[in-house]
């Protein structure tokens, strides 16, 4: 009986968080009517129909959309995004790929646009050792603290 | 009950408030890497007169704000108030760019809500909006005499950014402006 009235509470107590949490966020995006304009169809047509070369090309291509961040929706890739955008840097990629241009020219032609943040793999720089090296040095700590604490009770 | 049970919670709590105060720091993504830079090169027609072509060149000589906008954005909506103002007030030169937009949209809309622009550049393409890692509408740039992008922002202007983000550095750039003027005299 005790468990169950707890219970609900919880499930109360997480709900309420939830339905605050989405007050705040929803009505930004109610406020702009429109938040940006769909992408023209001769854009999308030229996209979607783009013709590779060579067959690998478009491989190396698509590979490479995937790994960009779109800056616009910032939890798609270049690939799923259908804002403006993104498509134009698809269609950026897939012409830089047919003039034969390296991952590192193409990388490097969007990150000194938009930063480092459209990369979904950040760069290993001074900024982000944290990043590269927290979930070793967390296992490093888990690892002592389960040791000690295990031999304490042995 | 001991005290080392708590230990987990603390942890939590601790990561939590970190997290939270990280979140609320501001994102450094805004920050263009063009900043410091100058403006890329472009030549695209203006929205008034599609005779006249504009480039690189146009955004030099003076300071000047550089506005991107479009008519089906509702959010320069509420940034069209202050641009008029600092229009009016001559506190700098405002130029927009047109983003993604029909011509006559863009047209129609200046001319009901007022143009606080000096000139617009037409972007129907986005090809220079690509250059300068625009992504949404709208965005402000602030370029000095030789066309080198001192600041920007991404989102609507109010009063208490401009004041806050871009009036210090406006203030300053006029009076190495002038400096380097009565120098040159």
């Amino acid at each position: 009986m005790v468990n169950s009235i707890v219970g609900r509470n919880w499930t109360l107590l997480v709900l309420a968080f939830f339905i605050s949490w989405w007050g705040g966020i929803v009505p930004v995006h109610a406020q702009n009517t429109q938040v940006f304009v769909a992408a023209d169809t001769d854009l999308i047509e030229s996209v979607e129909t783009f013709q590779f070369r060579f067959a690998a090309d478009q491989k190396r291509a698509i590979a490479l959309s995937k790994s960009l961040r779109c800056p616009q929706c910032q939890n798609q890739n270049l690939i799923e995004s259908n804002s403006p955008v993104a498509k134009d840097l698809r269609l950026k990629v897939y012409q830089m790929v047919n003039e034969g241009k390296s991952d590192q020219e193409i990388v490097e032609y969007m990150t000194s646009r938009f930063g480092d943040f459209v990369l979904y793999k950040p760069k290993l720089e001074p900024s982000t050792y944290l990043l590269w090296w927290g979930p070793i040095l967390l296992f490093i700590l888990f690892g002592c603290i389960a040791y000690f604490s295990i031999r304490k009770q042995i | 009950m001991k005290i080392t049970r708590f230990l987990p919670l603390v942890f939590v709590l601790l990561a939590g408030s970190i997290i939270v105060l990280a979140m609320r720091a501001e994102s450094t993504a805004v920050i263009s890497p063009l900043q410091g830079q100058s403006i890329p090169e472009f030549s695209l027609a203006s929205l008034e007169n599609e005779q006249l072509t504009m480039t690189e060149t146009s955004l030099t000589g003076e300071v000047q704000l550089l506005n991107v906008w479009a008519s089906w954005c509702g959010v320069c909506k509420s940034e069209h108030p202050l641009l008029m103002d600092l229009a009016q007030q001559d506190k700098v030169r405002v130029i927009g760019l047109n983003y993604r937009d029909d011509r006559l949209a863009a047209l129609k809309e200046l001319q009901q809500s007022g143009n606080p622009y000096q000139a617009v550049i037409f972007d129907p393409k986005g090809s220079l909006a690509i250059d300068l890692g625009v992504y949404g509408t709208p965005e402000s740039y602030l370029i000095d005499q030789h066309g080198v992008i001192r600041h920007r922002y991404v989102g609507a202007l109010t009063r208490q950014i401009w004041e806050r983000e871009f009036a210090p550095i406006l203030k300053q750039l006029s009076v190495s402006g002038s400096l380097r003027e009565s120098s040159d005299g």
